[in-house]
């Protein structure tokens, strides 16, 4: 009875030592190459895609960083293609170690593509099972450059793109999470958008939000971007500038929430928006006393200046037959009888209610 | 060495540990494909059936001879149709593995060390898988709830949790349809555990037993539906596994990725089920061959293991759910229904000294034989144990 326990336990011990370390998926870290990030552009071919994959440079160690430049802790490998899948392939072809796609910090995509690759190369990355979609998706005009800069500041394997985008440091809870813009294109009734970049130098910047249609990339102007952040309620901490009697006041920390509700009246479909938002005077009314009613002329002003660009963002959806607020997506669960087609914006109409307050006096008050 | 008998709290985690396991796969994505954003009210009426059998659960064995016939042909049929149920799941769950996490490694290694480690607890004597269970259970079950409550900051969408403004009828039977497989293991289970407990349990704490999985499961359902709304969570095979897969945490401090955290609760919590399940069939098995019962564990997952390794794909064990256990399984839950509430009503309740000796705290010392054990079988009790 004895050593049947014992021959029992020296097998069991055996095939869950044998198979749960799971060797047939065993690769040392030195024999992976972790894909920091992929950019897809253009070629002239038709259906040819530039995709350069970035790696960071595991040879890099702790104590060389310092001394390295920025351009060595990365490298890439540029490869053309018809889709995705067919481009790890080729890259893994040209690449010593086995290529680790759970770690991919971005996917920039040229703003020059047309919206059957985004959707084709998002469907590819979900498909796969081995992508982790908390990568960002983001565009910009060359999507090559933009996943190439590194900030001096960046050192491996951080991708300053997904640094700045995954800490909540921006003014704005930005878009483009993976999983959620495949999300967004599974589903109709929203538009989905993502970030532009823009490269200046060895630095990127965020501004504006690209819209994917059909007809194309949309850029919004940074007034309609800011208008999108209100109505979706993504603001956090973004500063306005309004005029109270012939002075420009500072409002900053501004943050918002928003309570959609889209309806079906006689009329069509209404937008009912409430957007209630709250800031902190920052700067400009030095000497202009301490009054309540001049805190509330700054409310009033910064409620308005908000409507505003909730209006234009509004305009903007209307005139190019997009909705990256989902506003017919969100009728449409509402009310099956809502259309969710998103370039049909007859008979919609927009109610907004702005509320701000001014939540602290600020320093110099 | 005498034993502790089982208390209504590990009545509550080894009814837990037994429902959840059959469901965890299929039954979100298809009861959205089915009944669109009504789902909820599906997931509701379900919940509804198992509070009525957990109600109408005799709680004990000790019958009049033909109700005793006649809940042992139940449990049977139950337990024989959770048997096959679980050859599905270790198939889904070695297909999940494999897609998700390990992309190399062959499905039959991903199962056997799990099915191994199950039967060789399941066959531990007297109660030592019951405290295997009773232990492990609420502890994955806390890790469950941490990834579930991190999980809803993923969740964006509360109008699709919602009920459409137009209940159509057909669509929400139909996803209750969907989800009948998990239905198989509730009465059984129930109905075993308490006959096993030291007091008969309370109809409080059935009503708890029931409600808590029935709690997870629209834990689920929110995590699922609310991050990826209706039309989306219909066009992934493994919606679960993809929302808390991509649940992250990079802002803290040393916690980014869940997904480990995830994939053993996942499988830990399922190899506790099918202890559970491997407990299952050891009783029935003992209403005939009491003596041999203990080895019932060895064909069983033994015909997991094959059974696993026949169905080609995770999406072919969908099919086999959908098309050939679904439509044979309410014909079962309707019969248990109906004989639950027909004991009720007609079955005489046992005498009150019966009761009382069903109540005895030390079940089994070597050799001795109870009241309570002449009722039943020995061998899963553990009467006779510590030979």
């Amino acid at each position: 009875m004895r050593a049947w326990r014992w021959v029992r336990g020296t097998l069991a011990t055996l095939l869950l030592g044998t198979s749960l370390t799971g060797c047939w998926d065993q690769h040392p870290v030195e024999f992976r190459a972790p894909v920091a990030g992929i950019s897809v552009d253009p070629t002239r071919e038709p259906d040819q895609y530039d995709f350069t994959f970035l790696f960071p440079n595991v040879t890099v160690t702790a104590s060389s960083i310092a001394t390295i430049p920025p351009s060595e802790q990365f490298y890439s490998i540029s490869v053309q293609a018809p889709t995705l899948t067919k481009a790890i392939d080729s890259v893994q072809r040209r690449q010593s170690r086995a290529l680790y796609l759970g770690q991919i910090r971005i996917l920039c995509m040229s703003s020059r593509l047309p919206l059957k690759v985004w959707t084709s190369t998002l469907q590819e990355t979900a498909d796969s099972g081995r992508f982790v979609m908390t990568f960002w998706v983001l565009t910009s005009p060359d999507a090559r450059k933009a996943l190439e800069i590194t900030p001096p500041s960046e050192v491996v394997p951080d991708v300053a793109l997904y640094r700045a985008l995954n800490s909540r440091i921006q003014p704005v809870l930005w878009p483009g999470r993976g999983w959620r813009i495949w999300a967004e294109m599974a589903t109709p009734g929203i538009s989905p958008a993502v970030m532009e970049v823009h490269p200046t130098g060895q630095q990127v910047a965020l501004h504006q939000l690209a819209v994917l249609s059909p007809h194309g990339i949309l850029l919004w102007s940074t007034t309609e971007t800011d208008g999108w952040a209100y109505a979706v309620g993504r603001v956090q901490r973004t500063t306005e500038t309004v005029m109270v009697g012939n002075q420009p006041d500072s409002v900053g920390l501004i943050r918002g929430h928003a309570q959609t509700r889209v309806v079906q009246t006689p009329n069509g479909v209404t937008v009912q928006l409430h957007l209630r938002c709250s800031g902190v005077v920052v700067g400009g009314m030095m000497g202009q006393g301490d009054s309540i009613a001049m805190d509330r002329q700054v409310e009033k002003r910064t409620a308005d200046l908000i409507q505003q660009k909730v209006v234009a963002a509004w305009h903007e959806a209307v005139v190019t037959h997009t909705d990256p607020m989902g506003f017919h997506r969100l009728g449409h669960w509402s009310d099956a009888n809502i259309d969710d087609n998103v370039a049909n914006w007859s008979g919609w109409t927009l109610e907004t209610q702005v509320r701000f307050t001014l939540r602290e006096e600020g320093v110099l008050r | 060495m005498r034993e502790t008998p089982l208390n209504s709290m590990a009545i509550i985690w080894i009814a837990f540990a037994s429902i959840v396991t059959d469901g965890l796969f299929v039954w979100p994505l298809h009861i959205v494909m089915a009944a669109g954003q009504n789902a909820d009210i599906t997931l509701m009426l379900t919940g509804l059936w198992g509070i009525a059998v957990a109600l109408l659960n005799p709680a004990r064995e000790n019958q009049p001879a033909l109700w005793q016939m006649i809940f042992r042909g139940l449990n049977i049929l139950g337990v024989l149709g959770v048997v096959i149920l679980d050859a599905v799941m270790v198939s889904e769950l070695s297909g999940m593995l494999q897609t998700f996490y390990y992309f190399e490694t062959p499905r039959w290694v991903l199962s056997t060390p799990l099915l191994v480690a199950s039967a060789s607890a399941a066959m531990r004597r007297g109660n030592v898988p019951w405290r295997v269970v009773a232990l492990w259970v609420p502890i994955l079950a806390a890790g469950a709830v941490i990834i579930l409550g991190i999980s809803f900051t993923t969740v964006h969408h509360l109008r699709p949790l919602e009920p459409n403004q137009v209940v159509q009828v057909i669509p929400v039977i139909r996803a209750a349809g969907v989800e009948a497989f998990i239905g198989l293991s509730v009465g059984v289970t129930l109905r075993m555990a308490s006959s096993f407990a030291a007091e008969p349990p309370s109809w409080a704490w059935r009503l708890v037993s029931i409600e808590i999985p029935i709690l997870f499961f629209i834990l689920l359902y929110v995590v699922a539906m609310g991050s990826l709304g209706p039309e989306a969570l219909i066009q992934v095979r493994w919606p679960l596994v993809f929302v808390l897969d991509h649940v992250t945490l990079d802002s803290t401090f040393f916690l980014s990725r869940i997904g480990i955290m995830v994939i053993l609760t996942w499988t830990i919590g399922m190899g506790m089920g099918f202890i559970v399940h491997l407990r299952l069939t050891q009783w029935v098995v003992s209403y005939r061959w009491p003596r041999t019962a203990r080895w019932t564990p060895i064909p069983v997952t033994g015909w997991w293991w094959v059974g696993s390794l026949l169905i080609t794909s995770p999406h072919a064990a969908t099919q086999i759910v959908l098309h050939w256990i679904d439509p044979v399984v309410p014909l079962y839950l309707g019969m248990e229904l109906l004989i639950l509430a027909a004991s009720r009503l007609f079955m005489k309740q046992p005498a009150p000294k019966q009761r009382g000796t069903s109540s005895i705290t030390e079940p089994a010392g070597a050799g001795s034989v109870t009241q309570r054990s002449t009722s039943r079988s020995p061998t899963p009790t553990g009467s006779g144990s510590g030979s």
